[in-house]
Formats: structure tokens, sequence, C-alpha cells
């Protein structure tokens, strides 16, 4: 079944006005329908692929080819729901015109900007990393000319990963926008979903130093506190427990390397806050790029749970999100103590405070999440930041 | 009014095994005991591990009659569902969270019929559902009977914010309009911390048809 967070989002489309077409005829594709209907949610049809199968209607529904399609009068508002993205499907839907990337939504992943089925692949250092290469280099995507004047290289977690979601990363729309400025810009986008600052860092001295970047870009604070971090390690990301608590467990019964695995470390307690953790990772990022002759600047970001009013149908997401309803719980107060610390700590001259940037916008789709236009927002303040800074000329 | 009640089908089997002796295991015979349901024995591959309790440890050689035997188990595992089916036993039910309980709907296994420990009141789906709380514990329900298939039809919250507003297209009341609809709402309590206050309010409001959700 759909995560709560997934229904969540399809809700959202329907009430924005998309309509739902059920790719497929077979048990899970009922138990979808049924579950809508639970939800209020109107099926408009399935689409039925098997030849063989002369099925006509499923609990009063009809049941359609995938011809049907091509007479849809409102393509652009509909929303096929199929339970893995195959090939066939895909080729079938393009064949008839289909605007995959938009319409095609995985039912078990289903998200408002496409969420792409990424699988990470295994890192000893960083935990895991996504599937990108650029220069050869995993976890790294490109834009501009290879040998544009300025190499920027951004870092980040979910909210910078590029690969995560079929909207434009604020890394793609910076570029863009140094190019519309006649600047010769290339921006290697290291942002990977779940990355908190100790993976950033790390990142930065495997593979971005040998990037040899002029301008390094951190983006990041939401995965430094709320459901993300390992209580008392704040360097360890939940995404990385998961994993080698699987692993741990795995080894027990499929795999031996003797003695050498039994139980996972998560290294030395952290004494500080989040936010002194923070603070001492990127003085740490900072130094470095400073001896490499880098310029470093830090952006802290902003967060659905650092608004202090809501737009009203934003009240509404907010509630929906799951994540940080309107009532104060421990998550939403980790992230409200974390801005605090931020805003009353002494300033670094490689920061800048980007926590109220949406505070007049309503861009969320999840607590931390902008829609492409948030992006937008975002890659602007980036850009006259750097100009400001003198960090572009 | 509790929301969720043991599976009718395996309080007629004679022999109630739980499998495993695990801390899961223990848990489980810990909580049957409390709804009076006494398991007749831990079932292990291999009955060699003896624990402390009054509760013996078998291996499949000694269940007498496999008719009438079923087993509890802490956990999904389809292919030792698989196995056990393969002993001749019919049921299986698993005393699962949510996520399990969403695989067991799913799943359809060839030769043993596999079951959620508990389902639902029958008596709760005879009126609209109204699920009390948004928070945390209101959306984990809320899941829950989804999962179970069971339509809900509104919420109620105290909270002057939310009244208006929808819940995953749920409309959201406020206790004046759920009073309005009483005779014709059964009302779940979606909190725990919270449950004896608010079971309070709604009586007081004339609404008797609660229900308690444990979390």
């Amino acid at each position: 079944m759909m995560s709560y967070a997934n229904l969540n989002y399809l809700l959202r489309d329907h009430k924005n006005g998309f309509y739902f077409v059920i790719w497929g005829v077979g048990g899970r594709e009922r138990k979808l329908c049924r579950t809508l209907s639970l939800l209020d949610v109107p099926v408009k049809y399935f689409i039925n692929t098997d030849e063989k199968n002369e099925c006509k209607e499923i609990y009063g529904i009809p049941v359609c080819t995938v011809y049907d399609l091509l007479y849809e009068k409102e393509q652009q508002k509909m929303q096929i729901l199929c339970f893995g993205r195959g090939e066939n499907t895909i080729c079938l839907l393009e064949s008839v015109g289909i605007d995959v990337v938009r319409q095609l939504k995985d039912a078990e992943f289903y998200q408002p900007a496409v969420h792409n089925d990424v699988s990470f692949l295994l890192d000893p250092i960083l935990g895991y990393v996504k599937p990108s290469y650029y220069k050869g280099i995993c976890g790294l995507s490109g834009y501009g000319i290879e040998d544009a004047e300025i190499t920027i290289v951004t870092l980040g977690g979910s909210t910078t990963d590029d690969m995560q979601w079929s909207i434009k990363s604020w890394s793609q729309i910076l570029q863009e926008r140094a190019v519309k400025e006649g600047k010769s810009v290339r921006i290697i986008c290291a942002g990977v979903a779940g990355y908190n600052i100790y993976q950033e860092l790390n990142q930065l001295i495997r593979d971005v130093l040998v990037l040899d970047p002029d301008i390094v870009i951190d983006y990041s604070g939401a995965n430094q506190c709320g459901n993300g971090v390992l209580e008392g390690y704040p360097n360890i990301h939940d995404y990385q427990k998961m994993l080698f608590e699987r692993l741990r467990v795995a080894n027990k019964s499929s795999f031996y390397i003797g003695n050498l695995v039994s139980e996972v470390n998560y290294g030395a307690k952290s004494k500080g806050t989040l936010f002194d953790n923070y603070q001492l990772m990127t003085d740490i990022m900072y130094s470095i790029c400073k001896n490499w002759g880098i310029a470093f600047v830090s952006y802290f970001q902003p967060v659905l749970a650092y608004k202090d009013k809501f737009a009203p149908d934003e009240k509404e997401k907010i509630l929906n999100s799951g994540t940080i309803p309107l009532k104060k719980n421990k998550v939403y107060n980790q992230y409200k103590q974390f801005q605090a610390d931020y805003e009353k700590s002494e300033k670094r001259e490689y920061q800048t405070n980007l926590s109220h940037l949406f505070d007049d916008k309503n861009v969320y789709f999840t607590d931390v999440h902008v829609i492409e236009e948030g992006n937008q927002i975002l890659a602007d303040a980036i850009w006259k930041d750097l100009k400001s800074r003198r960090v572009i000329l | 009014m509790e929301l969720f009640q043991v599976q009718p089908v395996l309080l007629q089997y004679r022999t109630i095994l739980v499998y495993g002796t695990d801390q899961g295991s223990i848990y489980i015979c810990e909580e049957m005991r409390k709804k009076g349901i006494i398991p007749t024995a831990y079932l292990q591959e291999e009955a060699i591990h003896q624990i402390d309790s009054d509760i013996p440890v078998w291996d499949k050689n000694q269940i007498e009659d496999i008719s009438a035997a079923c087993v509890v188990f802490p956990f999904w595992n389809k292919k030792i569902f698989e196995d056990i089916g393969k002993m001749g036993l019919k049921h299986i039910f698993v005393y699962g969270t949510f996520y399990q309980t969403n695989l067991i709907l799913e799943n359809e296994m060839k030769d043993i019929s596999v079951l959620p420990f508990f389902q639902i009141n029958e008596e709760v789906k005879k009126r609209d559902i109204v699920i009390y709380g948004v928070g945390e514990v209101g959306h984990r329900l809320f899941m829950e009977l989804l999962n179970y298939e069971v339509r809900v039809k509104y919420f109620c919250d105290s909270n002057a914010d939310f009244i208006g507003l929808k819940l995953m297209n749920k409309p959201i009341l406020s206790m004046e309009d759920l009073k309005r609809r009483k005779d014709s709402c059964n009302v779940i309590i979606g909190s725990v911390d919270y449950a004896d206050e608010i079971e309070k309010q709604l009586l007081e409001n004339g609404i008797e048809n609660i229900y308690q959700y444990n979390g």
C-alpha cells in the first residue's frame, strides 16, 4: 500500500484538479482503486494491457485500452498510476504521445514532482551515494561546459540532490541564471538525499577537492535535526543507520567476514548541541577550502518549521504532511531550537542565513522540499548573494 | 469499547502455539494472557531452548492433533509460513505492526491462511466513523483503518486552528458538529496520552459510542 506521505501527495493533486487512471487490472491495482475510493478520490478508468483479458469494468469503473488515452481531452490534468515504471509501460505510453515524466506516477512511490526510482550505491565513507557520474566520480552531476571559467560545486541533502525529483534543481537553475547574465559557469551538483553536514565534509575532502573548483556552496541545516539525526550522534543520519543495521542483520545470516563485523559503531557521542556540531563542521569545511584557495559559502536553509505564519491552504498542507503538525512536537521544537541557536551565534563571514527565504511564499510540498518555483527563488537569492560577496564578479 | 478484537477463528482452536522463544514471542504470550487466551506452547524448530515459563516449548513432533492447532507469529516470513502450511496446519495469525498487517492483507498463501491477529470490531463499521484527534496517533489510526479497508468519514479535534480543514480528504469537525451527528457516528479516540480526557469530554457532550485505540 502507498505510504501516508505518498497518499497525501496524491490527495493534493486531486485537490488541484488532477484525475487518475490506473494502469493494469491486477490485484494491486484493484486494491489501489479501493483505497482511493475510501479517500473519496474517483478513478476515471483502468487501462488493460492484456489483450486476452476481456474485463470491461471493475467496481463499476470502465476498463479501457492504452489507445483510449489518445482521446483524452485534458491530458495535462491526467495522472497515470502504475506499479513499477517498467520499460514496456514507458515505451507504450511514449508511442501514444504521453509525456511520461509528467504523467506516469509509480503508485507505490507517488510524489508530486515524479519521484524518480533512484537506487543508491554503497560507499564505505559516505554510507551511500546517488548513482550519477561526473568526470568519473560517483555522486555528481554537471551543468555547463567543462572548460567554463568558473566551477562551482554545490553540496547538500535532498533539497540539493538533482536526482530525486523531476523538477529542476536549484543548482541547474543557478547555472542557467549565470549563463543568462553572460557568465561562463559550470556547476557540479554533489547533493545527495539524506546527507548531513558530516557527509558533506567527507565528500568535500574525497570527491570535490580533486575537481579544483573555484567556489563551494553548502546548502544545509535540514538534515542536522529532526527525524534525520540519530540521537546523540548528529553526524549519523537515519538513512545511514538503517543501511548499516540491515547490513549487520544480513551479515549474521548470509555472509561471513570472520569476527570483524558484529555490531555497528556510531563513533563518539556528541557533547554539544546540534547546532554546535553543525557550526564545527562548516568551520572545518571553510578552513579546508581556504587552504586550497577555494571560496566557500554556507547557506542556512529554510524549512517549514521556521515559518511563523501560514497561508490558509498551507495550514492544511502542513497538517496533512504528517511530519510537522501544527501542534508542537519534538521534531518541530528541535528545528526551532536549531534556528534560534543559529540566529544568536557569532556569525561567520562565510555564512548567509536563508531560513526566512520562503516566509511569505507558498512553495513547500513537504516540510523541507519545495516546488520548482521555490528552487527558482532559492537560485536567485544565492546568485545575488554570490555577487554581493564579490565571489562572482 | 475496543476497536480491535482477536480474530474469532483463532478462538476456535484447542491448541494455540506461539512461534519462537525470544522477546517478541514472550511478549505476545503475555498479551494473549491479558486477553484471557492461554497459549498451549511455544513452537520451535528444535525444542532445545527452554525458557523460564509455565508454558512449555515444543517442536512440531509434539503437536498431537495438527488439525486442531494454529500458530501465532510475532513477525512476517513467507518462507516459514509456507513450511508451516506443508506441516498440515491451516491457520497462522500474525501479531504484528501496521506494516506487517499490510503484507498479510496483500499476500495470498497457497497452503495456509495467514490472518492478522486482530480484526476490526464489526460494530464500529455500523455507523459513520469519526477519529477524534489529528496528531500522530490520529494519522496512524487512519492508515491502520485504511489498511483494513474501513472508511473514515470525519475527524474531530478541539484545536480551533484545524476546524474546517481537511485531513486525508476528510473534514475536521468541531465538538459541536460532532454532537449534532452523535446518533449516526462511532467515535474512535485517536490519542494515547489524552485518551481519558477525551473520553470524558465526549461523554459530557452526550457522545457514548466511543472506541479506544491503543496506538
